[in-house]
């Protein structure tokens, strides 16, 4: 939303002059480089919002001012310091012309969406092609939105819900990520762009998987992505974000936050699919894909599962949680990710259980190859009113080649004696006779790795929605490339 | 020792003089082999003959060396075609200890395998449902439970489903030639008549077969045109079925122990 | 428990280094150049980061500021109350051992056992070897200044080293057992470590060497324990070397005093086709931590590590093992296991490391848990760092209580409530104990547990 003259003056007068003199400049589509408090106001500004969101804002960026030398260094990631002056915080400005056909698109990225099975259309798009404005998808999504209205499902960008549902907004907005949680949530929460908001209101199911919708009218994706789902007493909702293709982006680092907050009886899904430019072959290049993610099944038999696919990004850092507060919650995490050629991931979750009856189900399945480094962390933490709380963890690390790491590091603490806590972890590879078995029948070297390492994944790859796990299977043969042999 | 020449047919499968070592160490010391199509051969011998080198050298594993001779298949050189160029073109062998790949379905894998040779020769994949449909009559004919199709490969077979399960990839495929490492052992009597009726109804003009057996049971169901015994690395004599038989009386002894 | 704490960890550390300067020309080997360069160097790596605080990842569990904060001083003999057949008596009595006895960490000849010991094993105190082959120690003794946590994100951290470098400033005394190529110890050697007290809390820092040569073999207990009631601080570092195709089976069991701080790290290397077991029987002291660091040094190294932790009251166990695996065809197996009761916490992280050229490592790693109160708290970190394919690594945790199914089954079988959980907890226990090879020395740690589960179920009953 472009802010009009007569919004820029009276913030103006309301909060004094910008300092860096870009008033005259505020028709235009981004803001200089850097991070200071004018640029924050800015994109408040930019995006007409109300008083109470800015000081939110606010309040974060000086908190972020205070830490930003404290990166957290506990992970097992190797990265220079990031400078986050460095960076464009609002609309960097487009530095390509869009391509007018498929036949200007880089080969190397339509073979990608052929082997992921992309229909044309969607290349197009996906591609960044300029299209028109008439498109078969563009008909389909108006259809979904009067459904979903009809229904009382709120599914709008967060920037929208603002202004159309702002106590809705005021009421969740960093209750389950505190602006404190870590530097990462501190700065999105500063400068977040845009992302989803959706509310389902009580016994309302979800007609339809949100992500196809989504998927159709996404723009491009932000660099500070900030998702809020609630999903009000004995509603059901499944969402999925990302995409197969693989997604470049202006941005190196990515720094996102997804609250999800499940009431008494209702049931959250959400899905994740990611396949960011990882870097080239030597390491170069890549994005930073930082991300906080937290779920809390606040009412009682509430129940939230988070479902992923990495295999993009340079380096990604997330933990995807649930706070299991409501009695007999259930908490799932179900979690496939690679790291090839130079690619690292330091990721996991944490289940925290202090409702009573709560139960987590945690399978996290790493593949590494080339010279991937990959570390499972999670937490189970089992607090001392948590009674009968249950817990049963898988972690499998498949590696390839001598070079690459799969690391696993589980925490486990339990206060709580009625508690049953269960870990399991293995590491293996693939083995000669499994690739030569697979050679033997016919196939080819990289079709036998994608066979066998779709049957390493399959208990994660069951839990996508149906149209993404055929496509999401064709990604985890692709980003083996030449992997083996 | 050479076995003798078939008559007529070019031959499919031609052997000459094959040395074939691991890990330095030689193991065939100058096999002279000829199989035309339409007929099946028994290879036999003591353990540590060199049996699963042989199978295992013919279908491309790594670490098998040829150090000498030669290995030609419809007259091209084994040894220069990588292990799925060789199945693809029609070889297929049936491993004696079948390995396991959890996750992955039989049915999936056996797709996955079935249509890579029919891409390879031109013809169009088969689709689920077209696949099922072969996959349960090839299984009725085994007398396999349907239930196999969605088992994990191999993955807490018994030894004997293990076999049934290579024969059931075998029927699948149509190979020209199949190379059997060893499919009788561990099956009971029943098992070893179905597995045998299986590879029996593939027999044709057009398709050979080498059956590598330890024991001469297999070769009741399983009749060979010519039985070789392999010992210390070389065919030390050939024969008719009748050859078979006399080595289930008299044992190997007479070929000297194994190196 | 004596309360003498201040809050200032910082303090503390100053404290102990003045303590150092004090006593500096009076430990043994002073006016050896390269002990006392060792020495300085060792106090300022200490003196650089102090006690490690929970924010150092391996100590995140030890919670030592109770220990930090108190004032201790160096440890003075005691004569009182025990004769050699004492000391003897409070070891295994139905395994006959060899024995070396310390009171508050230094050696007394007297109460000790060293009769027909055979040739080719050479057992002293540390003290006497630094005065009679002062090469030997100078060879083997290791430099804290090098020493340094690897982390997997590049990064190199002294601070876990920190109470290592203090013992090797401080060491006083301790034990150097030396076993020729070849020769096989035919007992047990048991190196008993007694604390007697006194009126202000007292520290020891014993230093500990067990050097085997190739194809050695040998059989050593190291035990901590108190011979009366007051708080001391047991800071405690052995070093075990196992040449080519040596084995050695090395049995600690901590049972210091209900006040006692017990800080014990155990570094061993092993080489080529070595075979190390060992085993932890840690029950004792108000706060401990038990370290142990394996290196797999040679091809075909292995490693068997087991243990058992038993907490009560209101007392913190932190148990703490590294296994590297750098060279091919090694293998670890680790079990622990531990019964938290009361309102006591006790933590396991145990990491094996697989470096890249450790092909066909095959590692395993199983902790369980068993919480028995309310108010008893149990963390479990085991950790694996992969870093090569053609490996077979697996571990497993589990945390609860006794299984609920298997105590009804006891009782519909006539046993009350209290029976069937003891027979279920010696159960768990008792299968752990297995890993004790020599029957008799299981028949001492059985005592031991036996002893610690009756005063439990006690004083579980008395509430």
């Amino acid at each position: 939303m472009v802010s009009t003259p007569e919004t820029v003056e009276t913030v103006e007068s309301a909060t004094g002059e910008y300092k860096y003199g870009f008033t005259t400049e505020i028709e235009s589509e981004f803001a200089p480089k850097g991070l200071n408090e004018d640029i924050v106001r800015f994109i408040s500004a930019k995006k007409n919002e109300p008083g109470w969101l800015l000081d939110w804002r606010l309040k974060a960026y000086r908190l972020f001012e205070e830490r930003r030398h404290e990166e957290p260094a506990w992970a097992n990631v190797k990265h220079p310091p990031i400078d986050f002056d460095d960076a464009y915080y609002y609309a960097a400005p487009k530095q390509t012309e869009k391509p007018q056909s498929l036949e200007e698109v880089d080969p190397e990225l339509l073979r990608t969406y052929e082997k992921l099975g992309i229909p044309l259309k969607e290349q197009e798009w996906l591609a960044g092609v300029a299209v028109d404005a008439v498109f078969d998808s563009v008909s389909v999504a108006t259809t979904f939105k009067s459904k979903l209205e009809k229904m009382g499902v709120i599914f709008c960008p967060i920037s929208e819900a603002v202004q159309t549902h702002p106590d809705l907004v005021r009421k969740y907005l960093g209750s389950v990520v505190p602006v404190a949680d870590n530097l990462y949530a501190t700065l999105n929460s500063a400068v977040f762009s845009d992302g989803s908001f959706v509310y389902v209101p009580p016994g309302v199911r979800c007609p339809m998987e949100l992500s196809t919708y989504f998927r159709i009218n996404a723009a491009e994706t932000g660099q500070f992505e900030r998702t809020l789902i609630v999903a009000d007493e004995g509603s059901y909702v499944s969402y999925l974000e990302g995409c197969t293709a693989p997604q470049r982006s202006q941005h190196q680092m990515h720094a996102a936050v997804v609250e999800l907050v499940a009431l008494k009886d209702a049931e959250i899904k959400y899905a994740t699919v990611q396949n960011w430019y990882p870097g080239d072959k030597d390491g170069k290049g890549g994005i930073y894909n930082f991300v906080t993610k937290r779920g809390a099944c606040r009412g009682a038999n509430s129940k939230i599962s988070w479902t992923q696919v990495e295999t993009g990004s340079a380096i990604t850092w997330k933990y995807p949680s649930v706070l299991l507060q409501g009695d007999n919650s259930v908490g799932e995490f179900y979690s496939v990710a690679i790291t090839n050629n130079y690619q690292q991931a330091d990721t996991g979750t944490k289940m925290i259980h202090l409702g009573r009856n709560t139960s987590s189900t945690i399978i996290s399945k790493g593949i590494s190859a080339g010279h991937g480094q990959q570390t499972y962390r999670g937490l189970v933490r089992i607090s001392g009113k948590a009674e009968n709380a249950r817990n049963f963890t898988q972690c499998d690390s498949l590696l390839i080649g001598e070079q690459c790491g799969g690391h696993t590091v589980p925490y486990i603490e339990a206060r709580n004696r009625t508690a049953h806590v269960e870990h399991e972890a293995s590491t293996s590879k693939i083995s000669d006779d499994q690739l030569f078995y697979c050679r033997q029948r016919g196939m080819s070297d990289e079709d036998a790795v994608a066979l066998i390492v779709n049957g390493f994944c399959k208990e994660v790859m069951r839990k996508l929605p149906m149209e993404f796990a055929v496509e999401a299977q064709k990604l985890l043969g692709i980003s083996l490339e030449g992997a083996v042999g | 020792m050479s076995a003798a020449q078939p008559e007529g047919k070019a031959p499919m499968l031609e052997i000459r003089n094959l040395h074939v070592a691991i890990e330095g160490k030689e193991i065939l010391r100058g096999i002279d082999l000829a199989v035309a199509p339409g007929e099946v051969h028994a290879i036999m011998g003591p353990n540590g003959s060199g049996k699963s080198t042989f199978a295992y050298v013919l279908s491309g594993r790594d670490g098998y060396e040829v150090t000498e001779g030669d290995i030609l298949y419809d007259g091209k050189n084994l040894a220069e075609m990588a292990p799925e160029e060789r199945a693809r073109a029609g070889l297929f062998l049936a491993f004696q200890y079948p390995v396991e790949i959890p996750g992955v379905a039989v049915s999936t894998f056996l797709r996955a395998a079935v249509n890579a040779s029919r891409t390879y020769r031109g013809e169009d994949e088969l689709d689920a449902v077209a696949f099922l449909k072969l996959a349960k009559a090839k299984m009725a004919e085994l007398e396999m439970d349907e239930k196999f199709l969605s088992r994990a490969l191999n993955v807490g077979f018994s030894g004997g489903e293990k076999k049934r399960n290579e024969v059931f990839q075998m029927t699948m495929l149509e190979p020209r030639l199949a190379v059997l490492d060893e499919t009788d052992s561990g099956l009971d009597i029943d098992a070893l008549r179905i597995v045998a009726d299986g590879v029996n109804r593939l027999r044709s003009p057009d398709r050979a077969s080498l059956v590598i057996t330890h024991y001469q049971r297999l070769l009741d169901y399983i009749v060979p045109d010519r039985v070789h015994v392999l010992a210390q690395g070389r065919i030390v004599k050939s024969g008719g079925k009748e050859l078979a038989q006399q080595l289930e009386k008299k044992g190997y002894a007479e070929f000297g122990t194994a190196a | 428990m004596t309360e003498q704490a201040t809050t200032d960890p910082a303090a503390g550390a100053r404290a102990l280094a003045e303590a150092f300067a004090a006593r500096r020309a009076d430990l043994p080997g002073a006016g050896l150049p390269w002990l006392d360069a060792l020495r300085a160097g060792a106090i300022e790596a200490f003196a650089a980061t102090g006690f490690p605080g929970v924010r150092v990842e391996e100590w995140k569990y030890a919670d030592l500021n109770p220990l930090a904060g108190t004032a201790f001083v160096p440890a003075r003999p005691r004569a009182n109350g025990i004769d050699a057949g004492g000391a003897a008596a409070l070891g295994p009595v139905e395994a006959p051992c060899h024995r070396l006895t310390f009171v508050n960490g230094a050696l007394r000849p007297d109460l000790s056992d060293l009769d027909g010991l055979p040739d080719g094993v050479t057992v002293a105190g540390l003290a006497d070897a630094l005065a009679a082959r002062p090469d030997l120690i100078e060879a083997h003794l290791l430099d804290p200044r090098g020493l340094e946590e690897a982390r997997l994100s590049g990064r190199r951290d002294k601070r876990p080293f920190a109470l290592a470098a203090l013992n090797a400033a401080l060491a006083a005394d301790g034990a150097v057992v030396e076993v020729a190529p070849g020769v096989a110890l035919d007992r047990p050697l048991h190196l008993q470590y007694l604390a007697m007290p006194g009126a202000e809390p007292e520290m020891s820092h014993p230093r500990n060497l067990i050097l085997l040569g190739d194809g050695a073999s040998a059989t050593i207990l190291e035990s901590y324990g108190s011979a009366g009631p007051g708080v001391y601080w047991t800071n405690a570092v052995t070093q075990i070397a196992l040449g080519r195709g040596a084995a050695l089976a090395y049995l600690k069991h901590q049972a210091e005093g209900a006040d006692a701080f017990h800080v014990g790290a155990v570094y061993a290397t092993v080489e080529r086709d070595a075979r190390l077991s060992s085993f932890l029987f840690a029950s004792g002291a108000h706060r401990a931590r038990d370290e142990m660091r394996v290196r797999l040094a040679g091809e075909g190294a292995n490693c068997r590590m087991d243990g058992i932790y038993l907490a009560r009251g209101r007392q913190n166990l932190d148990i703490w093992t590294r296994v590297d695996h750098v060279r091919p065809h090694g293998a670890t197996a680790e079990t622990f296991k531990g019964v938290v009761a009361g309102s006591a916490s006790a933590a396991f992280q145990g990491k094996i490391h697989v470096a890249e050229g450790a092909a066909r490592t095959d590692a395993r790693q199983l902790n369980r848990n068993l919480l028995l109160t309310d108010t008893a708290r149990a963390t479990s970190k085991p950790e694996l760092e992969i870093l090569t394919d053609d490996v077979k690594c697996a571990h497993g945790s589990t945390v609860g209580d006794l299984d609920r199914a298997a105590l009804f089954f006891l009782r519909a079988r006539g046993l009350d409530e209290a029976q069937a959980r003891r027979i279920m907890i010696e159960a768990f226990i008792a299968d752990e104990l297995e890993a004790v090879a020599d029957p008799a020395l299981r028949g001492y740690f059985r005592a031991a547990a036996e002893g610690w589960l009756a005063a439990e179920l006690a004083e579980e009953t008395g509430r």
